[in-house]
């Protein structure tokens, strides 16, 4: 294989790693430290993605900067997300939070309808896109790597992923939220006895995994249209991702996400007609020898 | 017993999924007493603990603590009326390091002023100076009594009042069983009430300055400061089927 189409094959593996990486990290997180399997997680990844396309086509009128462009995708969406599941926290998942898992599955996927009809309604049902003109993948154009020509926009997505794996293991391991966060993963019940508010961590760990997961919808939509079909592809991917990482694990999202962008862009790369087959095969495996998954039990950050 | 009362409750029932585990428990504990909570396992003591820290609902009575009523608040409100909790079980947050774990608590009290945490440590470790040695590692890699050591050391890095200690000889080798009786005492010298739950009455004996016998959810008698508890009538009747 020549060493460039090996290296597309790597890098196009490295950006659907960093998608995946998007959709999956909040859901983990919800489950390890909230203990809540919320199926209705990609469905911000969606919304995110709606609101990316709505509001780089509106700024259209106000800048084409690229830098106001990118800033909306990595601040603004998150940001407005961040605030609105704060919202959707209290009044729609905290009744969520004390019951059995089968019963969080269900009334989680019910949400996702919801949410669902209310983008259509919102957006409607067809597909929409950004504008050429706001689109911040097409004025970053391409740059050089290794000798090989690549997305420049690819590369700030990858590079954001990272950022935020960083800085989210950081947060974990330095800051009293993250430490609160660890500490509540264990055992709930004891950190509410020593005085910690736990519905505020609560909530705040909720806004950030569904702001990380729409982070991950608005980053995506500059290549590809923002569907209804979105959320359900991604539901199914994100659940692969933490099954194959272990339930509630950072580092389990980051190596499960490498491993299914790789196999996934090297399926489409030479058996394209299965590529998705061939990553729930590799989840199927992961059940049957480990089901646990690599990272599972070991705590958010372990 | 003296009249003047710290931790109090009255007439206190539980029922969990419809069977009474606590039965109109009464009891009061004053400043600086070391009060023991002697049963069987099953007998309620855990229960009563989890009571007082609100982590079962009361169906009838009161739970105060310096006068003030607890009954109707949430359960992460008790430390900040100087209640602090050793489990029996431990529950250490086992990814986290000692420091960590004994750090949680004055979060929990809204207070995180270093120079205040290198006080509370200080107490603490004048408890067990052995903690020093182990302040930067998970606590999920100590031993059971260095873990027993920290659990206590975390129930009282929020400075309480009072500290409600279930089973602290526990599964502890008789060495380390030494260190925590010596430990006991040093928490006696520093002024703070504690209440032990005991299922074994010579450990109730050597440390309690008084005690209360539940059986079955219910306080069967207090033994007052005078008697040797081991002499007990109920102590006899319940443990040796006198």
């Amino acid at each position: 294989m020549p060493i460039g189409t090996f290296l597309g094959i790597a890098f196009d593996g490295l950006y659907f790693a960093a998608l995946l990486f998007f959709a999956s990290i909040g859901l983990t997180l919800v489950f390890g430290i909230l203990n809540l399997l919320n199926m209705a997680h990609a469905a911000f990844y969606g919304f995110g993605a709606y609101l990316a396309v709505w509001t780089l086509n509106n700024i259209g009128d106000v800048t084409t900067s690229t830098v106001v462009l990118l800033a909306i995708l990595v601040l603004a969406i998150p940001i407005v997300v961040f605030v609105l599941s704060a919202a959707l926290d209290k009044s729609v998942f905290a009744p969520l939070y004390d019951i059995e898992p089968v019963y969080q599955l269900l009334a989680t996927f019910g949400v996702i309808l919801m949410l669902d009809d209310i983008i259509k309604f919102i957006w409607g049902a067809s597909p929409i896109s950004v504008d050429a003109a706001t689109d911040p993948s097409r004025q970053l154009g391409s740059i050089e790597l290794l000798g090989s020509s690549v997305s420049a926009y690819r590369s700030f997505v990858i590079l954001i992923a990272v950022l935020c794996a960083v800085g989210l293991y950081l947060m974990f391991v330095k800051t009293k939220l993250g430490k609160i966060s660890q500490a509540m993963s264990e055992d709930y019940e004891m950190v509410q006895m020593l005085g910690i508010n736990v519905n505020r961590v609560r909530v705040l760990i909720f806004s950030i995994s569904v702001a990380l997961a729409a982070l991950g919808g608005a980053l995506f939509v500059p290549f590809a249209v923002a569907a209804p079909s979105v959320t359900l592809d991604y539901v199914l991917l994100s659940f692969a991702v933490i099954v194959i990482g272990g339930l509630g694990s950072l580092k389990g999202v980051v190596v499960a996400a490498l491993l299914i962008g790789m196999v996934r862009s090297l399926g489409i790369a030479f058996f394209p007609a299965i590529e998705l087959a061939i990553v729930f095969a590799l989840m199927a495996v992961v059940i049957i020898f480990r089901p646990e998954g690599f990272f599972g039990h070991r705590g958010v950050v372990e | 017993m003296s009249q003047e009362r710290m931790l109090e409750l009255e007439d206190v029932s539980v029922t969990i999924d419809r069977a009474t585990v606590l039965d109109g428990v009464s009891l009061q504990v004053a400043p600086g007493e070391t009060v023991a909570l002697i049963g069987r396992n099953g007998a309620g003591k855990t229960t009563t603990f989890r009571t007082v820290m609100g982590q079962t609902a009361i169906q009838n009575g009161t739970v105060r603590m310096n006068g003030t009523d607890l009954t109707s608040l949430p359960s992460r409100a008790r430390i900040q009326h100087g209640i602090g909790f050793a489990p029996e079980d431990r529950r250490l947050f086992t990814t986290l390091t000692v420091e960590d774990n004994v750090r949680m608590p004055r979060w929990g009290k809204g207070n995180t002023s270093d120079d205040d945490f290198e006080d509370s440590l200080e107490r603490i470790l004048s408890i067990f100076p052995e903690m020093e040695e182990f302040l930067d590692r998970p606590a999920g890699q100590l031993s059971g009594g260095q873990q027993k050591m920290v659990t206590v050391g975390r129930a009282l890095a929020s400075d309480p009042d009072i500290v409600l200690v279930d089973e602290p000889f526990e599964g502890l080798a008789p060495s380390v069983r030494e260190r925590f009786r010596d430990g006991v005492e040093r928490i006696k010298e520093l002024g703070i009430s504690i209440v032990v739950a005991e299922s074994n009455v010579r450990h109730a004996g050597e440390i309690a300055d008084r005690g209360y016998v539940i059986e079955r959810g219910e306080i069967v008698t207090s033994i007052d400061a005078d008697e040797p508890i081991a002499e007990n009538d109920e102590i006899k009747r319940i443990f040796e089927g006198a």
